[in-house]
């Protein structure tokens, strides 16, 4: 087991009381295994990455247990946990623009952790080149002393993924590699995360994503988000084929496009009972009242009330 | 522009040097000589020779306008910093930035110097005890946007220090805001120094751009005669040069500074 999340709730300072955003969430990665966490916009994904990274504002009050290979992330000193970083969890984040600092030629932001770690120059160049080009940055020498702003949008993502393998870390937090990415290089995306597997087989990724292509193409199992709380965990064959919860479901039927309304962020938590009830095609009447808890039924967990025993 | 702003500092730079080297001008040549070989811009009303006047002038003007440039801009940028960067500190330091902000720091230099040492140690005291809260002002905002920028938050998931954050991430940043924001201090030190001699508020001892002016004005003769284009002009002009040089460079400077802004494709 490399990454064990337990009853992680994260919560953000209001005008007068803590908002939960994500709630008791628990999760698993083992080694060498993908997950892929989807889910709605604010359904708390990304947050959660940035609550396993420490990236959070420090008004936000984040609860229960993070355990990498043995270590609670969250009791952790700051000092301790940061030699955790880079090394072993490595973060892509979402959005490219801006990711990158814009007055530092790209090769050197890429080598400045390594030399950090006390690498020769040459030596950290040495690491890089290849992944440059793999990734298809190329001519490498070229990109490398080229600045952010000379390179596009779908290059400096890349580009991004390349500074995280580049500290060949154990575990790989991804946020929405394939956001803002056209079809064609979301194919190269998707492949470019294959071909990161392939590099390093033992590396585990945690994908954050609403992009069900890349998600089928990538993940081992799926974890699916709503409003918040883990409404269904499950392997990616179980999802695609007989997802469980409703709002699997309509994610698969590629809802709210057919007939599924989206609701405001704050309704959807106030909502009492079952959370998706309101949108639910399916709901029961208890669902209005009672909040179902996770259940496991045939190797996936679920929360929800048509599976309650 | 920046041949311009550079042909501009020429003068009041190579004032500066011979400030250096010159000896102090004495009073033993004629008064009110115009310009010749003895004397290469004339003698004043006791018979100092002006251009020895302009050199050792030149390093009180511009001395004291970038010793209180510099710390203002320093103290500025501490304040400002810190600030921006550390949350709990904001709101108190941003409410005393603003306080120090109230006192009219002109008015205020006028009203000391009567009451201080009219040194020049002591302009360059209080022009930067009150001059820093306007880069703080600029630094702040600056400083707590790119706190939360991606590449910052990049850095700390590699495991980068506060302080390694701070030097390579934040600073390099704001170069441009600094630099501009020292030139500004420094152009307004020069000028203070020279409205506070042109009052007659400096040590007449100390010699300034701004107490040639001072002594020329108060001598009934300058503008009877001729004698106004080497007791006037020269140090009005030097001054002049030297604030249009870093007007100028204020232009530049950040054209040079930022990748994002340089004309060539590298």
């Amino acid at each position: 087991m490399m990454l064990s999340v337990n009853k992680l709730t994260v919560a953000f300072a209001g005008k007068a009381k803590f908002a939960p955003v994500l709630e008791d969430l628990w999760l698993e990665l083992c080694s060498g295994e993908t997950v892929a966490l989807v889910g709605e916009s604010g359904a708390g994904k990304s947050v959660f990455i940035e609550a396993v990274l420490r990236l959070l504002p420090a008004s936000c009050r984040v609860t229960g247990e993070i355990h990498y290979q043995g270590h609670n992330l969250l009791a952790l000193p700051q000092s301790e946990f940061r030699r955790f970083l880079g090394r072993e969890l490595a973060w892509v984040p979402q959005s490219a623009s801006g990711a990158l600092h814009p007055m530092l030629p790209i090769g050197l932001q890429l080598m400045e952790p390594l030399l950090a770690r006390g690498m020769k120059r040459q030596a950290a160049w040495a690491e890089i080149e290849p992944l440059l080009e793999s990734l298809d940055l190329k001519p490498a020498r070229q990109v490398a002393q080229s600045y952010p702003h000379q390179l596009s949008g779908g290059m400096r993502q890349r580009a991004l993924v390349a500074a995280a393998l580049a500290q060949k870390p154990k575990v790989l937090l991804v946020d929405e590699p394939t956001k803002g990415v056209d079809t064609e290089r979301r194919q190269q995306v998707i492949a470019l995360f294959q071909e990161a597997k392939q590099l390093q087989p033992e590396l585990s990724v945690l994908v954050v994503s609403h992009d069900l292509d890349l998600v089928e193409a990538l993940a081992d199992r799926v974890v699916v988000l709503y409003a918040g709380q883990l409404v269904e965990a499950t392997s990616r064959k179980a999802f695609f084929s007989e997802p469980m919860h409703p709002f699997a479901k309509a994610l698969l039927a590629a809802l709210p496009k057919n007939g599924l309304e989206a609701l405001p962020w704050a309704e959807s938590r106030s909502v009492t009972g079952c959370r998706f009830h309101p949108r639910c095609p399916i709901a029961l009447e208890r669902c209005q009242s009672d909040e179902p808890q996770v259940t496991l039924h045939e190797h996936t967990h679920v929360r929800c009330w048509l599976y309650a025993s | 522009m920046r041949i311009v702003a550079l042909l501009c500092a020429l003068v009041p730079l190579s004032l500066l040097l011979l400030g250096f080297v010159l000896p102090r001008a004495e009073a033993i040549h004629p008064p009110f000589s115009p310009p010749g070989r003895g004397n290469l811009l004339g003698t004043d009303d006791v018979g100092q020779d002006i251009f020895s006047q302009l050199a050792s002038g030149g390093l009180t003007t511009i001395g004291v306008g970038a010793a209180a440039g510099v710390l203002a801009t320093l103290f500025g940028l501490l304040v400002g910093g810190a600030a921006g960067y550390w949350p709990r500190l904001e709101t108190g330091l941003t409410r005393f930035t603003d306080l120090i902000l109230t006192f009219p720091r002109l008015p205020l230099l006028v009203l000391l110097s009567l009451y201080l040492k009219p040194n020049p140690l002591n302009a360059v005291v209080v022009l930067a005890l009150f001059g820093w809260p306007s880069s703080a002002r600029t630094v702040r905002p600056a400083v707590s946007g790119l706190r939360e920028a991606g590449h910052v938050q990049i850095a700390k998931s590699m495991n980068a220090s506060g302080l390694y954050i701070i030097f390579r991430h934040i600073l390099p940043q704001l170069t441009p805001l600094i630099l501009v924001q020292l030139l500004l201090e420094i152009r307004f030190g020069m000028v203070a120094q020279t409205g506070l001699a042109f009052l007659g508020l400096t040590d007449p001892s100390v010699p300034s751009w701004g107490l040639m002016l001072f002594q020329a004005f108060r001598h009934p003769q300058t503008f009877l005669g001729p004698y106004w284009l080497w007791t006037v002009l020269p140090p009005a002009l030097a001054l002049a040069l030297a604030v249009l040089a870093l007007s100028l460079s204020l232009l530049t400077d950040e054209r040079q500074l930022d990748p994002r802004l340089r004309r060539e494709t590298t």
